[in-house]
C-alpha cells in the first residue's frame, strides 16, 4: 500500500501562503455580511462578531426601496441577457469554428479587438443609439447591448474548435439544420464553456450600475444594483452604513447562489480552457 | 441505370488546393466499390462530394435519376459510416440510432421497429441502452453500422471506418461488412487506404492516385493486369517488383537488367507495341522462381540478401546495382537463409512490361 509522504515544511509554508491570500479575499466579504447584522454603532469595527445580531439593517432596506420588484427586474433582465448571449454567441462561435467562408479569420480578429475597447469609450455612441431607437427607460435598452459577448464568443469557440468535425458531419447527413446541431449536438458536448459563459454574462449583467443609471429613468424598471447605488448614494439610506451593506449582500446573493451550485462545471471549463485547442 | 454518377466532377478548396479535376465515375446498383488510395489522393473528398459534405466546384453528382449537386445531404437518401465512428457521446446506442429516424418524423412505434431490427441484424440488442463511452471499439463500430442501415438508404458511403480498429477485429469487421452488403444488397462506396480492404471487399475497385483514376476494375483484374507501375506497385503485399530493364529488340529479343539478361520467346508479339527501349520490368514476388544454383532454368544467381520467414513462406529479399526486388518462396525455413546464394527465374508469361517514361503497361 502506498504510504503518504509527511509534509515538508516548504508544504506548510505553500499553505500557509494560500490560507493567507484566501482570508484576503474573503475576509472583507464575511466582514460585510457581518456588518449587516450588527448595531449600526459596531458597524465601522474591524471585528467580526456583534454584541447582539439584529436584522434591523435587512428590514430598513425593504421599507425604503421597492427592493421586491428590482430584483424581479434584474432577474427578467439578467436572465434574458444571459440565455440571448448564450444563444448568439453560440451561433456566431460556431460559425467561427467550424464553418468555412471567407473572411472568417478577420471577423474574428474584430471581435476580439472589440474586447479590448473599455465600455466607456462605446458609452456614449450606444446611449446616442438608444436615444434614436426611442428605448430610453425600455427593457431593450438594457437587454440588447448585452446580448452578444465578445468574451462568450471567444470561449464557445474554443470549446467548439474541440468538437470532432465527423459528428457534425454524421449530424447533418441525420438531418439536422445548423442551428438544430448547434443546439442539439454542440450543446450538451459544451456544458463547461455554456455555464462559464452563462455565469459570467449573468453576473455582469446583474452587476451592471452605470449602463442602467444612463438609461434607466422609470423607478418600477431599475435594476437592483441601480436601486441600490441610488439607495446608497440617494440620501434615501441616511447615512447608515449597515443598511447600505444589507443592500449590498442581497445584491451578491444570488450571484454566489448560482456559483455555489454551478462551481464543479466553472472550475472545469477555466481548467480546460488553456488546454483545449 | 447507374446508383450514383459522377459527371467532370471538379473540385478545388481554398481557392487553391486542386483535388480532383474533371472526375468521372459511376457505380452500378447493389454494387460495393472501394475507392483505394495513397493518402492525400482525393477519395475522402469524393466521398464527402457525394454525401453533400463538400460542395461541388464543377461538375455534377446523380444519386439514381436525381442531380443532387445542390441538395443537401440530409435529402439525399445516404448513410455515411466516419473513421472515428462519430456516435453522438450524450445519447444512448439507441437515440444514436433513433435520431435520424426521429428528424424525419417517423412515428414513435415505427422507429422502435427500425431500430430493434437494425440492432438484431448487427447484433448489438444488448447494447442498447449504453451510453458509447460504455461501448468498446468493435461495439462502436457496429453502433456506426447500425445508423447507417436503420435509415434504409439507397447508397452507403464508408469513410475508412475500420482504420481505428486492431487487426484482428479489422479482419473481422471486414467479413462482417461484406455479409452486411451480402444481406442488405445496397450499393456501397467504400473508401480506404488499405489495399488488402480494397482486395478482400470491393466488387470493383477504383485506383487512385493525386485526384486521377489509375485503373478501375475487380481486384483480381487489377492484381494480374495493372495498367501502369502506380497500381503495380501499390496493390499486393508485398507489391509488385519494378526494375530498370533495358531492351534489345530483334529475332531473339532480349531484355536486359542490371545484372541479368532474359531472353524473350513468347512475348514476341507484345513487344511489337513496345515504343523506345528503356522499360521497366514487373514481376509479382509469388511468380519468381528461387531454383537451385544447378537448375538451369536461372536466369542469375544472387546471394539472399535478407531472408523473412512466415512460417508458411519466406519473403527473401535481394539486391540489384539498380534497385532491389523481392521473392515469396515456399520452400522449407531452414533451406532459405540471408547471403545464400540462389539461382532465380522469372517466368516470362509472368513478366509484366511498363513504360519507363510514361508508367504505361505495354502487356495488355
Amino acid at each position: 500500500m502506498k504510504r503518504a509522504r509527511p509534509r515538508s515544511g516548504i508544504h506548510w509554508l505553500l499553505y500557509l501562503m494560500l490560507v493567507v491570500a484566501a482570508l484576503s479575499f474573503i475576509y472583507p466579504f464575511v466582514w460585510m455580511v457581518m456588518a449587516t447584522l450588527k448595531p449600526e454603532a459596531e458597524v465601522a469595527g474591524l471585528s467580526l462578531w456583534p454584541s447582539r445580531f439584529i436584522l434591523d439593517h435587512y428590514r430598513a432596506v425593504f421599507q425604503k426601496i421597492p427592493l421586491g420588484r428590482a430584483f424581479v427586474n434584474s432577474v427578467f433582465v439578467a436572465t434574458t441577457v444571459t440565455a440571448l448571449a448564450l444563444v448568439f454567441s453560440s451561433i456566431t462561435g460556431y460559425a467561427l469554428a467550424k464553418l468555412r467562408f471567407r473572411g472568417r479569420e478577420l471577423v474574428f480578429s474584430v471581435i476580439l479587438f472589440t474586447m479590448m475597447l473599455p465600455f466607456q469609450i462605446t458609452l456614449i455612441p450606444m446611449y446616442i443609439m438608444m436615444v434614436n431607437f426611442g428605448w430610453l427607460n425600455t427593457y431593450q435598452a438594457l437587454i440588447v447591448p448585452g446580448m452578444i459577448s465578445a468574451f462568450g464568443i471567444l470561449i464557445l469557440r474554443q470549446s467548439f474548435l474541440s468538437i470532432p468535425q465527423d459528428l457534425l458531419d454524421a449530424a447533418r447527413i441525420d438531418g439536422c439544420s445548423e442551428l438544430r446541431i448547434i443546439f442539439q449536438v454542440v450543446w450538451p458536448l459544451s456544458k463547461p464553456a455554456l455555464i462559464t459563459v452563462g455565469l459570467i454574462t449573468f453576473m455582469n449583467s446583474w452587476n451592471d450600475v452605470l449602463w442602467p443609471i444612463i438609461v434607466m429613468r422609470d423607478r418600477d424598471m431599475m435594476t437592483m444594483p441601480q436601486a441600490v447605488a441610488l439607495f446608497a448614494v440617494g440620501g434615501q439610506a441616511d447615512a447608515q452604513m449597515g443598511t447600505i451593506l444589507a443592500a449590498a449582500t442581497l445584491l451578491g446573493l444570488p450571484i454566489i447562489a448560482a456559483y455555489l451550485f454551478l462551481q464543479k462545471h466553472f472550475i472545469a471549463s477555466m481548467a480546460s480552457s488553456g488546454l483545449k485547442t | 441505370m447507374p446508383a450514383i454518377q459522377l459527371r467532370n466532377v471538379s473540385k478545388v478548396f481554398e481557392g487553391e488546393t486542386i483535388v480532383l479535376t474533371d472526375f468521372s465515375l459511376e457505380i452500378e446498383e447493389g454494387e460495393f466499390l472501394v475507392l483505394v488510395g495513397p493518402s492525400g489522393c482525393g477519395k475522402s473528398t469524393i466521398l464527402r462530394l457525394i454525401a453533400g459534405l463538400e460542395e461541388l466546384t464543377a461538375g455534377e453528382i446523380y444519386i439514381g435519376d436525381k442531380m443532387v449537386n445542390d441538395l443537401p445531404p440530409k435529402n439525399r437518401d445516404i448513410a455515411m459510416v466516419f473513421q472515428n465512428y462519430a456516435l453522438y457521446p450524450h445519447m444512448t446506442v439507441f437515440n444514436n440510432l433513433a435520431f435520424g429516424l426521429k428528424l424525419s418524423k417517423m412515428p414513435k412505434a415505427e422507429i422502435e421497429i427500425q431500430v430493434n431490427e437494425a440492432a438484431r441484424t448487427l447484433e448489438i440488442s444488448d447494447l442498447l441502452q449504453r451510453m458509447p463511452k460504455q461501448l468498446s471499439g468493435g461495439q462502436k463500430q457496429r453502433v456506426a453500422l447500425g445508423r447507417a442501415i436503420v435509415r434504409k438508404p439507397a447508397a452507403f458511403l464508408f469513410d475508412e471506418p475500420l482504420s481505428n480498429l486492431d487487426a484482428k477485429l479489422r479482419v473481422q469487421m471486414r467479413a462482417e461488412i461484406k455479409a452486411l452488403h451480402a444481406l442488405l444488397k445496397t450499393t456501397t462506396v467504400y473508401v480506404t487506404h488499405d489495399q488488402v480492404e480494397a482486395m478482400t471487399m470491393g466488387d470493383r475497385i477504383v485506383i487512385l492516385n493525386e485526384g486521377i483514376i489509375q485503373q478501375v476494375g475487380s481486384p483480381l483484374d487489377i492484381y494480374h493486369q495493372p495498367k501502369n507501375t502506380f497500381v503495380a506497385g501499390f496493390i499486393g503485399t508485398p507489391p509488385m517488383n519494378l526494375l530498370p530493364v533495358h531492351l534489345e529488340a530483334g529475332d531473339q529479343p532480349i531484355i536486359e537488367g542490371t545484372d541479368f539478361q532474359l531472353p524473350l520467346t513468347s512475348l514476341v508479339d507484345k513487344l511489337k507495341s513496345v515504343a523506345g527501349n528503356e522499360l521497366t520490368l514487373g514481376v509479382r514476388p509469388e511468380d519468381i522462381m528461387l531454383v537451385d544454383q544447378a537448375d538451369k532454368r536461372a536466369h542469375f544467381h544472387l546471394p539472399a540478401y535478407l531472408a523473412e520467414p512466415l512460417g508458411n513462406e519466406t519473403l527473401v529479399h535481394f539486391k540489384l546495382p539498380r534497385g532491389e526486388f523481392v521473392a515469396r518462396s515456399n520452400a522449407p525455413l531452414s533451406s532459405l537463409a540471408t547471403g545464400q546464394e540462389v539461382g532465380v527465374h522469372f517466368p516470362e508469361e509472368k513478366l509484366h512490361l511498363f513504360d519507363r517514361e510514361t508508367g504505361r503497361t505495354f502487356s495488355s
